[in-house]
């Protein structure tokens, strides 16, 4: 191969790049020298190398994955906003005012004082809300053909059986079923709830897009910056992006002592023993967060991508509710207006058995001209897939099972305490579900809604009667969520006491004979329970918290939600996570030494028996409880449990049968 | 739907939109990627950042340029960005045994196609042992085809810059391949 004089012609050339001139220059050169038709021989031999190098494809279901992936960053992006809020917010559970009614303290109605700064994560986030979990769910629809194609209803199961709660509502003297909507599915509500407020949540484009392209690109200028050259599309977008979402708490605390603008719209009126609703505000935020799409827990470990099952972050809440409060429109209205539908189908079937037998599709909600029959939902893929703000229970005993089932695999692939308490947390929750008075809600939203559904349910003590949040144990943004305890529902710890009484005595029970001792024991230690100030609930806060200083609880909420993606962050959860099984265990020791040590004050182990925690000396103030945690904002799946009681100060009873709504 | 429809539909909140993009581009962009990343396990995630980079900043597209070159950008630098902290997962010259065996295309005659296929193997082997700004480049115009211009604008360089350096490439690539191409003269 000689050289040849302008060999980079003959390149040109073959890519077709060359002026008319040169072109001519190259064809003469290639008449006059053999070389120089080798080398264009070659580099055409070269080329037609490329086109056999083999195809590699991607899976199917990749678009939904990415999908996935941006709305984790989004998050992780959210949750960077809130941390670098969080000194003032972290120590707000004690000392913050009384919250502003659900949807008051929406973003674009606060004073400007309250108003976040705009940022560009703020903006876009809406555009994910309202479409990620749809096209999700569309994508698997398309590509995944084996499947049942999602419908939208996928995204929302109702409760299961006879549907009493429903046709009752429809009875006269209950307002119209569609007085609220319990899932407001309309796209353009999306869109026209984005920003009310407008002007606050605007920023200048240039300087978003700025920001944009100092995320996107490595390199300077380039395509980066020509793609910049569209300020319009960033300032068409910015309306519509921001979402009405409740104030973060956090800001509320930091400006204690202002009082929130008052809303744009009519104010509801508060009546007694009602709630006082924002309706419009979170229907229109549900309506985003109804199409939400929740992911499983993915991270890689040794190199693969493990997923973890359903079930196991799942914050716990468990409520004693007031039986003759719980039939009430106004208690179904606030669950609705906050994407919550409970259709507990007890009343009508105090064994709670008829719910699995005769499986009356139990109501059919509209969505998009179509109907559902709330059990379809029940199915697993459906659950993993196709998740809505809101899934409530189709079936007590089949979604137990599905619960349950997760559970015990979970639990399986552990060991030691958190094993441990992995299946005691199970089995509390399988116990607890069976009960005939007893009925749940499944509910994955965000932050800001659970926030709104705790904040409610706080706001009304007369009809929660106790209200103990079980934060999932490896989820350190749900601790903070611990500050909404109140009362005690007595009867799901009394339990996980004894389970773990049980587990270490090794006395294995029949099922059936062992959940009515259980339940007959428990319904003993529930009236001796109720009678102290604060639970046990609030003790292992104390102990969980009084070990955690504001730093390491800020670094750990940080973690969980901003560095979801970089195997560099993961590791650091991980070492959060281990840090904290090993304080747990640590703490653990410590307190079977304050046992030992007959101290009062001391808190217990974190899984203390049901007799310890019934003892009197135990007693912690709530206040003392609340220290500086903070909550991480994300999607989250909540379980509220609702155990309907006849009184405050009566045992655990069955829900009257056929009890009619007032 | 052209790019344009689904970006359009995609800023509107339609999310499922994107999805679609993605669906069009993914297989395209792993295949590059590949090359540039060093491994297909790299280029995966690379792919996906790349995605899910453009999904986050689709606002500040500017339609200057089409939307693949667009994200070929990002997902260039997310590759380079990638590379700067680690090595790939695996070495390209780890896959040369696996490569090839699959061509791309399979129309050509049988023996055709054993002929491209080991050309293909010689080729990938030498691209491989390329320096990362000649093998980029070499991808772009081969294996995506990209005009000079659009090359220079996804590599920030000059078209002149482009054509020598992507005439640089070749021939290291044609002294790589000389035993496959010019059999006769070893």
């Amino acid at each position: 191969m000689n050289p040849i004089p302008d060999d980079e012609l003959l390149s040109a050339y073959l890519d077709g790049e060359l002026s008319e001139a040169d072109r001519a220059r190259a064809e003469r050169l290639l008449a006059e020298q053999p070389e120089a038709r080798q080398l264009l021989e070659d580099l055409r031999a070269i080329r037609g190398g490329f086109e056999g190098l083999p195809a590699h494809r991607l899976e199917q279901d990749f678009p939904a994955r990415v999908l996935r992936s941006a709305e984790r960053e989004m998050l992780a992006d959210e949750s960077s906003q809130a941390a670098d809020k969080t000194p003032a917010e972290g120590n707000r559970s004690a000392i913050a005012p009384p919250l502003p009614a659900v949807g008051q303290a929406a973003v674009g109605r606060a004073p400007p004082s309250l108003q976040p700064s705009f940022t560009f994560a703020r903006w876009r986030r809406p555009m994910a809300w309202a479409g990620l979990a749809l096209a999700a769910g569309l994508l698997l629809m398309v590509f995944d053909r084996n499947r049942q194609a999602p419908n939208p209803q996928d995204q929302v199961a109702h409760a299961p059986s006879a549907g009493s709660e429903m046709r009752a509502a429809n009875e006269p003297g209950s307002p119209p079923a569609d007085a609220v909507p319990l899932f407001a599915r309309d796209p353009a509500s999306a869109q026209s709830g984005r920003d009310e407020s407008g002007k606050p949540e605007k920023q200048p484009p240039q300087e978003a897009i700025r920001e944009a392209d100092a995320a996107l690109a490595d390199k300077p200028a380039g395509l980066g910056g020509r793609a910049a050259a569209r300020p319009e599309s960033a300032a068409e977008a910015a309306p519509k992006a921001a979402a009405p979402m409740p104030a973060p708490r956090g800001d509320v605390a930091k400006t204690a002592g202002q009082k929130p603008a008052p809303a744009a719209g009519p104010a509801p009126a508060r009546r007694s023993g009602s709630f006082e609703l924002r309706q419009s505000e979170m229907t229109r935020n549900g309506a985003q967060a109804a199409e939400l799409s929740l992911y499983d827990v993915e991270f890689k470990q040794d190199g693969k991508l493990v997923s973890e099952p359903l079930g196991e972050n799942t914050l716990i809440v468990w409520c004693d509710v007031d039986a003759d409060v719980a039939d009430q429109p106004e208690f179904r209205q606030m669950l609705a207006s906050n994407q919550i539908a409970w259709e507990p189908d007890r009343p009508s079937d105090p064994t709670g058995k008829a719910a699995s037998s005769d499986r009356t599709p139990a109501i059919e909600l509209k969505s998009g001209g179509e109907k559902k029959i709330a059990d379809e939902a029940a199915d697993e893929s459906v659950a993993k897939k196709s998740r809505g703000a809101a899934v409530a229970g189709a079936s007590a005993q089949q979604r137990l099972s599905d619960r349950e089932r997760r559970l015990r695999r979970l639990a399986e692939s552990r060991s030691g305490d958190a094993k441990q308490q992995s299946v005691e947390r199970a089995q509390v929750v399988a116990e607890t579900l069976s009960e005939s008075n007893s009925d749940y809600v499944l509910v994955e939203a965000t932050e800001e809604q659970l926030k709104a559904v705790l904040t409610e349910i706080d706001r009304h003590p007369e009809m929660f009667l106790s209200v103990n949040v079980e934060p999932a144990a490896e989820v350190p943004a749900q601790q903070a969520y611990r500050s909404y305890n109140r009362g005690r529902a007595s009867l799901p710890q009394d339990k996980m006491g004894r389970l773990s009484k049980d587990a270490r005595e090794a006395k294995p029970k029949e099922a059936g004979a062992a959940a009515a001792v259980k339940e007959k024991e428990a319904t003993q230690q529930a009236g001796a329970a109720r009678r102290l100030q604060a639970g046990r609930a609030q003790r292992v806060m104390i102990l969980q918290q009084s070990a955690q200083t504001p730093e390491e609880s800020a670094e750990r909420d940080k973690s969980d939600f901003s560095d979801a993606g970089s195997a560099k962050q993961e590791a650091q959860v991980e070492s959060l996570l281990r840090k904290d099984r090993g304080k747990q265990s640590a703490l653990g020791v410590e307190a079977k030494a304050a046992t030992k040590d007959a101290t009062p004050a001391k808190p217990k182990a974190l899984a203390a028996p049901a007799a310890d925690s019934a003892k009197p000396d135990d007693e912690t103030s709530p206040a003392e409880s609340s220290s500086g945690v903070q909550v991480g904002r994300g999607y989250q799946q909540a379980l509220f449990i609702f155990r309907r009681v006849s009184s405050p100060e009566a045992d655990f009873a069955p829900a009257e049968a056929g009890k009619k709504p007032q | 739907m052209d790019d344009d429809q689904l970006i359009d539909e995609a800023l509107a909140g339609n999310s499922a939109s994107f999805g679609l993009l993605v669906a069009k581009y993914q297989d395209r962009l792993f295949n590059t990627m590949t090359h540039v990343a060093g491994s297909p396990e790299d280029a995966r995630d690379v792919v996906q950042d790349a995605f899910v980079k453009a999904f986050v900043k689709l606002e500040t597209f500017g339609r200057a340029s089409g939307f693949y070159t667009w994200l070929y950008r990002i997902a260039f630098n997310v590759a380079i960005s990638r590379q700067r902290r680690h090595k790939p997962t695996v070495s390209i010259q780890q896959q040369r045994e696996d490569w090839g065996h699959e061509p791309a295309s399979g129309e050509a005659p049988p023996e055709d196609r054993l002929e491209r296929q080991e050309l293909a193997g010689q080729v990938q082997a030498a691209l491989a042992k390329l320096t990362q700004e000649h093998r980029t480049i070499v991808v772009l115009r081969e294996l995506d085809g990209y005009d000079y211009e659009t090359i220079g604008a996804i590599l920030d360089l000059p078209v002149g810059t482009v054509r020598s350096r992507l005439h640089r490439a070749r021939m290291q690539l044609r002294t790589e391949l000389k035993q496959v191409l010019q059999p006769d003269h070893s």
